[in-house]
């Protein structure tokens, strides 16, 4: 970025097109809602034991579930995303996948 | 019932009533029919063949909503989820069920061994048996079961299963 833009000169053109993969790169999210059948220590458990994160993320996660109702658990591309949404339904937690800003 | 694991042990104990065996058998039996999974096979083709001719499930249905749910607010995303999903979901379900029957079955009087490897398909054994009974009561909010835990309501005895269910999984999950 420049402080001072030099306008381009007769016969170029600017490109303002969007780059081919912006939607490749738009992050989606692995959500987990609140419900009133998984414990609090299942979820927990799951959190640190599917994604590996420390106890203190999990619990963090299982907590803001329980509070907000909802959490963002991970966020990467489509692909992983629903790899996660479906482990998050093979353990029974209720989880949908939604793109990103 | 008491959940105990000796210092490093690989092998966790439940010991249970024999009528509590019984009726965790009785339930997994009634989960696997639910799930309707194929028989799996070593064959990867015979698998993939069996999973084609399986039964869709029926998603009228409140517990089969809930054990299987959508990813997607888009219709159209969740319905290609839902073909790609479900069957290793049904496949997968029907695995866990049945290393619990297998370790129901070695039960001696009441204690039932639940080797380490095995503690995740207990857990999720467990915990869907209690999303299903959940879905089947319609318990909807952490209130819902309040007013509904005396002994002349009909729903009496699935509200006392579920609740020990969530007894069993927190007991294995603090092992």
């Amino acid at each position: 970025m420049t402080a001072h833009p030099i306008a381009p000169a007769g016969g170029v053109q600017l490109d303002e097109a969007p780059r081919d993969d912006t939607f490749a790169q738009t992050p989606w999210a692995c959500l987990v809602w609140n419900d009133p059948v998984n414990t609090m220590n299942y979820v927990t458990e799951v959190f640190a034991s599917y994604f590996g994160y420390p106890r203190a993320k999990a619990e963090r996660l299982m907590w803001r579930v329980h509070r907000v109702g909802k959490a963002v658990v991970a966020t990467g591309s489509r692909e992983e995303m629903e790899t996660n949404v479906m482990a998050m339904h093979g353990f029974g937690l209720w989880a949908t996948l939604e793109a990103g800003e | 019932m008491n959940g105990s694991r000796p210092n490093g042990a690989e092998v966790l104990s439940l010991d249970l009533l024999p009528g509590e065996v019984e009726v965790l058998r009785s339930l997994v039996g009634q989960l696997r029919r639910l799930v309707d999974a194929p028989a799996p096979s070593d064959d990867p083709l015979d698998n993939w063949a069996a999973e084609a001719a399986a039964l869709p499930l029926d998603h009228e249905d409140p517990v089969i909503r809930r054990l299987f749910p959508g990813a997607y607010a888009d219709a159209d995303l969740d319905a290609e989820y839902r073909r790609l999903a479900e069957p290793g979901l049904r496949a997968d379900r029907d695995a866990d069920a049945r290393l619990v029957e297998r370790g129901l079955a070695g039960a001696a009087a009441g204690r039932v061994n639940v080797p380490r490897a095995d503690v995740w398909a207990w857990l999720r054994t467990l915990n869907v048996l209690r999303l299903a009974l959940a879905a089947r009561l319609g318990i909807e909010d952490d209130d819902s079961l309040l007013g509904w835990i005396g002994p002349d309501d009909p729903r009496h005895a699935l509200v006392q299963t579920y609740c020990w269910l969530g007894y069993l999984l927190e007991s294995l999950l603090a092992a």
